[in-house]
């Protein structure tokens, strides 16, 4: 009822503005739930404790990074019109599937743990190899894209 | 049953939360970066409060997946901030690039400390 007696008051132009965002939200949210959920059942496959180094989080966020780097550039070239479904695969899926929360808290879990050296370690290979599998990612998509042009 | 069903939806949160940051701070700049670099930063801490709280028994272990894996884990992102990071690389933009990724990370494990230090 709230909601509905602001939407009535806003003008067009915030009302179109409102409308676009609604929608690309519950696209990102449907995503979203996705990649959580697929992030969540990795850890119980492959569980850690606080202090030991998360190999299956880095994992996650690095296949994440590449996946994102080639399969957002691809569909961005081939699919521009299907907005709703990047959204939801790249900003929700991918986006959710990674995380960088439990990166930082166990980079620091770790060094409380008196493992510094362990800890500089998961951050600079989370980094470095993070960037590559990005990198590599994007001229994968790049190389797809330009075998299908010519 | 009823605990992926939470996660789900606190993931399906995080991630709408994390567009609703990049969308506020596109006000600003013209930029991806400083929507990631806020919602990360922000995650982060809020990680480590909630890591603090779960430690400190003020938090059932329930709340603790849901909020820390399914809302945080799902509000922050690393492939997005990784591909952004990529394509400064790319571009040749290295200051941006070392500022951008080592900041995140001195950020982000810093909030980490400060709101596992607040609630322990």
């Amino acid at each position: 009822m709230l909601s509905a007696s602001i939407y009535v008051v806003l003008s067009p132009t915030r009302r179109r503005w409102l409308r676009l965002h609604a929608t690309i939200a519950s696209a990102v949210a449907v995503g979203g739930a996705v990649g959580g959920l697929l992030r969540h059942g990795l850890v119980l496959a492959f569980p850690y404790t606080p202090g030991q180094v998360p190999y299956v989080i880095l994992t996650i966020n690095v296949v994440g990074a590449f996946v994102l780097g080639a399969g957002g550039r691809w569909l961005v070239h081939t699919y521009p019109e299907h907005r709703l479904v990047r959204y939801a695969l790249t900003t929700g899926l991918m986006g959710a599937f990674t995380t960088f929360s439990t990166y930082a808290l166990d980079a620091v879990h770790l060094a409380d743990a008196g493992a510094q050296a362990a800890a500089l370690g998961y951050v600079a290979a989370s980094l470095l190899v993070g960037l590559l599998a990005a990198g590599l990612g994007l001229a994968t998509a790049e190389r797809l894209l330009n075998a299908h042009t010519s | 049953m009823l605990l992926p069903l939470a996660l789900a939806c606190a993931a399906a949160f995080g991630a709408v939360a994390r567009y609703a940051t990049s969308v506020w701070m596109q006000q600003y700049q013209s930029t991806s970066l400083g929507g990631t670099l806020v919602a990360n930063v922000l995650g982060a801490f809020g990680a480590g409060l909630v890591a603090g709280a779960a430690l400190s028994g003020m938090l059932p272990s329930g709340w603790h997946l849901v909020l820390s894996t399914g809302f945080l884990g799902a509000y922050t992102t690393f492939s997005t901030w990784m591909v952004e990071s990529a394509t400064l690389l790319r571009k040749g933009r290295w200051r941006l690039l070392l500022g951008y990724t080592l900041g995140s990370t001195l950020l982000g494990t810093a909030a980490a400390a400060l709101g596992l230090a607040l609630m322990l």
